[in-house]
């Protein structure tokens, strides 16, 4: 699994320096089809930890040079299989296609429209397709094709890595049975409960620092848990995330217990210190991503999961699923 | 309790690596050396500028609506690149710039602006122009 993350890591890499090269060629003599003003659209990977042989989630964000995004509507995305750095693939070989479907930023607009250009105040979100299974381990390129309002067809590519297994527990696995902090932690500063605290002085959402995953698992109790840090997140998404959360917690409590695990014990520290509860679950051969969502089932399986940006529907969908829980 | 040597990227890295360096005009590596860079990408002196002047903007923002358009479309993505880029050179100062930041968005995402909201842009601007200087670029000063 650590030797897992670390290629995952050079995925990263990979990607954005793909995405660089996409986004910066406008001087190149043969570049992707580009609107009248010049502008290339490039994508990026919005998803991560990727695996073989199981249906999943793949989010794609698509953006111009000048910071504007494309949002809204459909785009199509096929794969191809781009080998290992050990046996590249040339050709590459084609492998599944799917319609990524835009999904916002929570709390930020959707319309019932193509793709068109925004700004970041006006939309912001990335695409997702559902259900794609890739099946072989390697890097495998995503090719997005898109009509875009005042650009025409856009053709873009990014690249992504999946793994063997995935490196973070998913759907089907058991749950990591942690320890993380609550309100009753006493030895813990407010900001390792979290982050916010820093700020407000006293942890908001308490309903979210009530249970650990690892009483609720002993109890029999579905969780929605959700790892992240709204301070000092490293992507944009981190505190709409937990306040979508928060609110699902006020309407759906007689489905399942809702946690925050906070990332960061201490940011400020040299180095810093991670939670041991997000540890536990994300961290992997010194690396790790947030923010990410889990929905565990009273017998301790994960039922789903989600990282950087969830469709509130399917994740209330999944908790209606459940069975009311006893008092 | 777990160190961690860094924060290592994000899955969003790629995304905001293109922003920051094709942000201006395609421009990214023009200069004699490499402009300071983290887990989003390289902080152009430019970006970093433009950032500012958002700020700067802001602090004079009445209205709620149009105060979160100058904030996420001037500054918000390149404030994620800044700290980043801090990060891995003084941790101190980047998370003065994040604290404040999310001060900010706090204010931001009341339905009224709130009476702090000028002083936490004032407090913003300084912690960001403290994690500019940190990063070896000069801090813009907003226009008097």
């Amino acid at each position: 699994m650590m030797d897992a993350v670390a290629r995952s890591r050079l995925s990263v890499v990979l990607v954005a320096l793909s995405a660089l090269a996409a986004a910066c060629t406008s001087g190149d003599p043969d570049p992707s089809p580009t609107g009248p003003t010049g502008d290339v659209v490039s994508a990026g990977m919005a998803s991560s930890d990727h695996y073989v042989g199981a249906p999943q989630r793949v989010a794609i964000g698509l953006q111009l040079g000048d910071g504007r995004l494309v949002t809204f509507g459909t785009v199509d995305v096929s794969f191809s299989y781009l080998g290992t750095a050990e046996a590249p693939v040339d050709p590459p070989e084609r492998g599944p296609a799917a319609v990524a479907v835009y999904l916002p930023t929570p709390g930020t607009a959707d319309e019932a429209s193509g793709p068109t250009l925004s700004l970041p105040s006006e939309a912001r979100g990335v695409y997702q397709a559902e259900d794609v299974t890739f099946d072989r381990a390697g890097f495998w390129q995503a090719d997005v094709t898109a009509d875009v309002e005042g650009l025409g067809a856009q053709r873009t590519s990014t690249t992504l890595e999946v793994l063997e297994d995935p490196a973070y527990p998913a759907p089907g696995g058991a749950a990591i049975e942690t320890e993380n902090l609550t309100l009753d932690s006493r030895d813990a500063p407010p900001e390792a409960i979290d982050s916010r605290a820093a700020n407000e002085g006293e942890v908001p959402d308490p309903e979210l620092h009530e249970w650990t995953i690892a009483r609720a698992l002993q109890e029999g109790r579905p969780a929605l848990v959700v790892f992240s840090t709204p301070v000092y997140c490293a992507s944009k998404f981190c505190g709409p995330v937990t306040d979508v959360v928060q609110d699902l917690a006020t309407r759906y409590e007689d489905r399942a217990v809702f946690i925050h695990v906070e990332i960061w014990r201490d940011y400020n520290d040299d180095p810093p210190v991670m939670n041991q509860g997000a540890a536990d679950w994300l961290l992997r051969n010194g690396g790790f991503t947030e923010p990410w969502l889990f929905l565990i089932g009273a017998d301790g399986i994960i039922v789903d999961r989600w990282a950087n940006l969830w469709r509130e529907d399917e994740v209330v969908a999944a908790l209606e699923a459940l069975p009311r829980m006893k008092a | 309790m777990v160190p961690v040597p860094r924060l290592l990227a994000s899955t969003l890295f790629a995304f905001a690596l293109v922003a920051a360096a094709c942000g201006s005009n395609g421009g990214g590596s023009d200069g004699p050396s490499a402009p300071p860079s983290g887990a989003h990408g390289p902080v152009t002196a430019e970006a970093a500028t433009g950032a500012v002047r958002g700020l700067c903007d802001l602090r004079t923002a009445t209205d709620r609506a149009e105060a979160e358009a100058t904030f996420l479309d001037r500054s918000h993505e390149t404030l994620h690149v800044i700290a980043a880029a801090t990060e891995v050179r003084n941790r101190d100062a980047a998370a003065d710039l994040l604290e404040a930041k999310q001060r900010v968005e706090a204010d931001l995402a009341e339905t009224e602006m709130p009476p702090d909201f000028a002083a936490d842009v004032e407090a913003l601007i300084e912690a960001t122009r403290a994690a500019i200087d940190a990063i070896g670029l000069e801090a813009p000063a907003c226009p008097a």
